[in-house]
């Protein structure tokens, strides 16, 4: 079995994939990657499942030595990755040899950042997930985040020389960074009608500040209050989804992420379309978002429409062989130091 | 609102929450009758393979049905439920109950707010616990947490408000009242609930197969155990040598 090796474990870097589908009825949280478009692509620019575990880091990134040939890929907000003291792109693979260490910096924009590896992770599942949940203390790495010293199994295949490396196609790299105010798209409800029209209004049309709480579980923001209808009274608990923006009786809105708890009670004035979440999860303490409301047919046909651009053929670029050689001088010289070995 | 109201017949409404659930409302009250719907409905639900349905999540009077938008549109999902209606459904409680009996140290350090509540019902500290322990409660459902159960049916005479101030942090086992219900704690967490006893059952232990104890329309009853009771069992706990009494009753 071979080990990739944590020097530096970064901020707070887990263990996510899809998340833990199918237990929430005993209480589990569903977790999982915060941006999951992030995760797909990183896996899929290494020839892995879209839904296989990756390490999801916040702000600052992971310093780690690779234990054997093998593809990776770093996606999300940009930390800034050095392979063997030498930058590499962001939504790129690259070939990795036994003792290459990659690190990464603190992102610039954007807050959470994947690194996949071909194969993915020989990490036991729980309930179907090997996702970490910190809350619950479950799943890989006994429910922690990585540890200076952590060591992550890795099954490691057989990559051939003349393996290509790939990248996604420029204008399907999200843009993180915003001038004014991220439009955050989302579907009215379930419970608009605890509010009256004045609140409803108010959510529409103000800007709301993603304020510094914010964590796997949720985003509180900052603004102006949303009223309640008053003859509306209390909601009878009931199951929530990854995405729901909740209005707790002081009128500052909540948006439940991929940990939130399974049930709660406190009315929800819309839900974040599944397409925007990604955008949610790299939203960063003080960033502006405002709230625009469209339809469920057009959520799905948003989600839809990015889904096959990712999945399109021309969505990932082969990086031609004099860019190859640009990219990883090292690997060239090592390869070319083999032969001759070999020869000689 | 994005409703699909039904006939008359059935009062199930539907809602879409998000992209990616609809939840089928039920009610609008918590009741027996309402749980033995919901359960009924909910075991129907859970025993089909609908397509496209990732999950389907109970509460007191609503079930949340998760789908995954690649596979499935509301539409489609409404089209499948929406055969359930009218249609007689096997009644759960037709099946033998769960009853688990939960020992509890009431009062003392594991239970700083048994006093207080006491107090506020002008009763003794044993009174308050003669009451609580003396009957089932049902648990509607699990949920929020791994294994936390929904217990419902505090008996009216000990209804109290939450505390002012929150407490930071209650341990794993904690037994506390608010409003109209009663809880337990698989996790450590912090709670505004009252806190009358401990017990030294794990309701989530991580070393089992299966960590979470409760299920959902499980009749919960808890007894007094002394000081030295609760460290004795503790240990078996442990060891994973205690087994919590189970009894399996037909109820009418």
């Amino acid at each position: 079995m071979y080990n990739i090796i944590v020097h530096d474990p970064g901020l707070q870097s887990t263990i996510q994939d899809f998340g833990r589908w199918g237990y929430q009825s005993k209480g589990y949280s569903v977790g999982g990657a915060m941006d999951q478009f992030a995760l797909k692509t990183a896996n899929i620019l290494v020839g892995n499942d879209p839904g296989e575990a990756c390490i999801e880091m916040t702000l600052k990134g992971v310093e780690v030595t690779f234990p054997c040939r093998t593809v990776i890929a770093v996606t999300g907000a940009d930390m800034q990755p050095i392979l063997n003291g030498k930058p590499i792109e962001m939504w790129a693979s690259y070939l990795v040899k036994p003792g290459d260490v990659l690190s990464l910096g603190i992102a610039s924009v954007g807050l959470r950042t994947y690194l996949s590896v071909k194969g993915g992770f020989a990490l036991k599942s729980f309930l179907g997930s090997k996702s970490t949940s910190l809350q619950e203390k479950t799943g890989s790495n006994e429910g922690k985040t990585l540890q200076k010293g952590s060591s992550i199994p890795v099954s490691c295949s057989n990559i051939s020389d003349d393996y290509v490396p790939k990248k996604l196609k420029a204008d399907l790299i999200p843009a993180y960074y915003y001038e004014n105010c991220k439009e955050i798209r989302v579907i009215e409800g379930p419970f608009e009608d605890y509010f009256t029209q004045k609140g409803i209004q108010t959510f529409y049309e103000s800007e709301y500040i993603v304020g510094n709480d914010i964590n796997r579980v949720g985003y509180r923001l900052e603004g102006s209050p949303i009223e309640h209808k008053k003859e509306a009274g209390q909601m009878i608990s009931l199951s929530m989804t990854t995405g729901s923006i909740q209005v707790p009786g002081g009128g500052l809105p909540i948006i439940l992420c991929v940990e939130r708890r399974t049930h709660g009670g406190y009315p929800v004035i819309a839900t974040v379309a599944s397409v925007d979440m990604s955008k949610i999860a790299q939203c960063r303490a003080g960033d502006k978002i405002r709230f625009v409301k469209i339809s469920i047919e057009e959520a799905h046909r948003l989600l839809q429409e990015r889904e096959s651009l990712l999945h399109n053929e021309s969505a990932m670029k082969t990086v031609d062989l004099v860019e190859v050689l640009m990219r990883l001088p090292d690997m060239v010289e090592d390869y070319y130091i083999q032969l001759y070995d070999e020869f000689f | 609102m994005s409703k699909n109201q039904k006939g008359q017949h059935c009062e199930i409404s539907y809602i879409n929450a998000g992209d990616s659930c609809v939840i089928m409302m039920l009610g609008n009250e918590i009741s027996r009758e309402m749980h033995q719907r919901v359960k009924s409905l909910y075991l129907y639900l859970n025993s089909h393979q609908i397509p496209g349905v990732v999950e389907v999540v109970p509460a007191y009077r609503s079930i949340s049905v998760y789908y995954n938008p690649f596979e499935a549109s509301p539409n489609k999902i409404f089209e499948w439920l929406q055969q359930t209606d009218g249609m007689v459904l096997p009644n759960a409680s037709e099946n033998s109950v769960r009853r688990l009996y939960i020992p509890v140290c009431f009062g003392g350090e594991f239970g700083p707010d048994l006093q207080r509540v006491a107090e506020y019902h002008n009763l003794s500290e044993k009174e308050v616990v003669d009451i609580f322990q003396a009957q089932y409660y049902l648990n509607y459902f699990v949920g929020f947490m791994p294994g936390k159960p929904y217990l419902g049916g505090l008996p009216e005479i000990l209804e109290t408000p939450r505390l002012d101030v929150p407490r930071f942090k209650l341990p794993s086992g904690t037994v506390v009242i608010y409003s109209k219900q009663a809880a337990i704690f698989g996790i450590e967490q912090p709670s505004g609930a009252n806190c009358i006893g401990r017990s030294p059952i794990l309701i989530y232990d991580i070393r089992k197969e299966d960590p979470t104890l409760f299920q959902m329309g499980d009749m919960v009853r808890f007894f007094p155990i002394s000081q030295e009771e609760f460290l004795e069992i503790s240990a078996q706990v442990e060891a994973m040598e205690y087994h919590v009494r189970t009894e399996y009753v037909k109820e009418r």
